[in-house]
């Protein structure tokens, strides 16, 4: 059950049952893909041009593991992949962004590699980048090896 | 140094994508697709909750409705809300291919409309967003023409409408109008409208069968430039020859059936 993930969804604008119940029907489906316990969460969210958000994809955090579900809205197209002690290169844009403070015009993107050749790309928008900044310290960074 | 007036055409979308790099500096890359893929996805959950599109299924059963009442007969197929497709991104290349090159007469000029790249093929296109209503008989396709035009006008759309009539046996409505998205910029940075025009194809079931058949060929073909070999109303063993005359025996067929119809009202 996603209650754990449920003040960061609502923080995003997600909290109609509709959609909090693909996420949950996702995660059920990504715990029982993933060798282990789900750690974490994030959504991709797209900017417009009023107060709401765009999501995109959906994606889950295990110590070892990322799970991604492309337009989680309208379809399941699940992947999983190794990221532990296997990044070899992570790239961040950052617009009016320090790392501290997002703002209505923030925005984060990281793109990162893996020694399997996966490219992952995330993106977040206002306030979400404080969200993604977390993820990227959490589980890309400590994960980035210097002899692949 | 190669004359620009001596370009050959690329002959497969392999060779486009090289001619894009090469002669318009435009290097099509994943980005492009992951892109493409985040636009047209953004676009069908905008559309498909929107007001226009929500009125337009409800009155499909009020069509059918009437139709029945006039005619004795149902209209539509299928009752349930017709599903919104996307086009691939590989068949969004394969049509500015299309477009840009083996249709193009002014070749190695750009077509009289400017070519279909990546910063305007959303709004180019008018096929990234479609949908089909399947009809009973073939005077129904008139008949929710008509009606779809009338609809779009209470809601201040313009429709075009083509009706189609190919050699290859294909038949049915082809339907435009314009709908306003809101998507992401290239960069992910921003949001922008975009203005696109949205499909609706309405058929017969008969054909929408006959179609499955032959997709495959004619996107095949479409997608390359033509050689003189290929005259498929003389290779009388090919599936071509055979599916493609069955499309205008049915089309036919169907005209008749509607005639005899009518002809037993009256």
């Amino acid at each position: 059950m996603i209650e754990k993930f449920k003040p960061y969804l609502e923080s995003i604008g997600i909290y109609t049952p509709k959609l909090l119940g693909i996420i949950d029907s996702i995660y059920e489906i990504s715990s029982e893909m993933c060798p282990e316990e789900i750690q974490d969460i994030f959504v991709t969210d797209l900017p417009k041009d009023d107060a709401t958000g765009a999501h995109e994809n959906l994606w889950f955090f295990s110590s070892s593991y990322i799970m991604e579900a492309k337009q989680f809205i309208n379809m399941y197209d699940l992947d999983v992949c190794r990221i532990m002690k296997a990044i070899t290169y992570y790239r961040i844009k950052l617009r009016d962004y320090d790392f501290k403070t997002a703002t209505e015009n923030s925005r984060l993107t990281v793109e990162f590699l893996t020694i399997d050749d996966i490219t992952c790309d995330l993106k977040a928008a206002k306030l979400n980048c404080n969200k993604l900044k977390d993820i990227i310290l959490k589980y890309i960074k400590p994960n980035l090896v210097s002899h692949p | 140094m190669t004359s620009h007036l001596t370009i050959d055409k690329p002959a497969t979308i392999e060779e486009y994508t090289h001619w894009l790099h090469d002669y318009l500096n435009i290097e099509i890359t994943y980005e492009h697709e992951n892109y493409y893929s985040t636009a047209i996805n953004q676009m069908k959950h905008q559309f498909v909750i929107s007001p226009f599109w929500r009125q337009l299924c409800k009155k499909l059963r009020e069509y059918n409705d009437s139709y029945l009442a006039d005619k004795g007969y149902q209209l539509l197929l299928d009752l349930s809300e017709p599903e919104v497709l996307t086009k691939s991104f590989m068949s969004l290349l394969g049509k500015t291919f299309r477009k840009n090159v083996i249709e193009n007469d002014d070749w190695p000029n750009e077509p009289v409309d400017g070519w279909i790249l990546p910063d305007n093929w959303l709004v180019r296109i008018n096929d990234t967003l479609r949908t089909s209503i399947i009809v009973k008989y073939l005077d129904g396709v008139q008949y929710i023409t008509n009606r779809l035009q009338t609809l779009c006008e209470q809601n201040g759309k313009i429709l075009e409408c083509r009706f189609q009539a190919r050699e290859e046996g294909y038949y049915a409505a082809h339907l435009y109008f314009r709908e306003e998205f809101e998507i992401p910029t290239f960069d992910y940075w921003d949001a922008e409208k975009v203005n696109t025009l949205v499909e609706i194809q309405i058929t017969t079931q008969v054909k929408e069968l006959i179609r499955a058949l032959l997709y495959k060929h004619y996107e095949k073909r479409r997608v390359k430039l033509p050689t003189s070999e290929e005259i498929w109303q003389w290779q009388y063993d090919s599936d071509e020859f055979a599916t493609n005359y069955l499309g205008h025996i049915i089309h036919y067929v169907e005209g008749m059936i509607v005639g005899i119809r009518e002809r037993g009202e009256s």
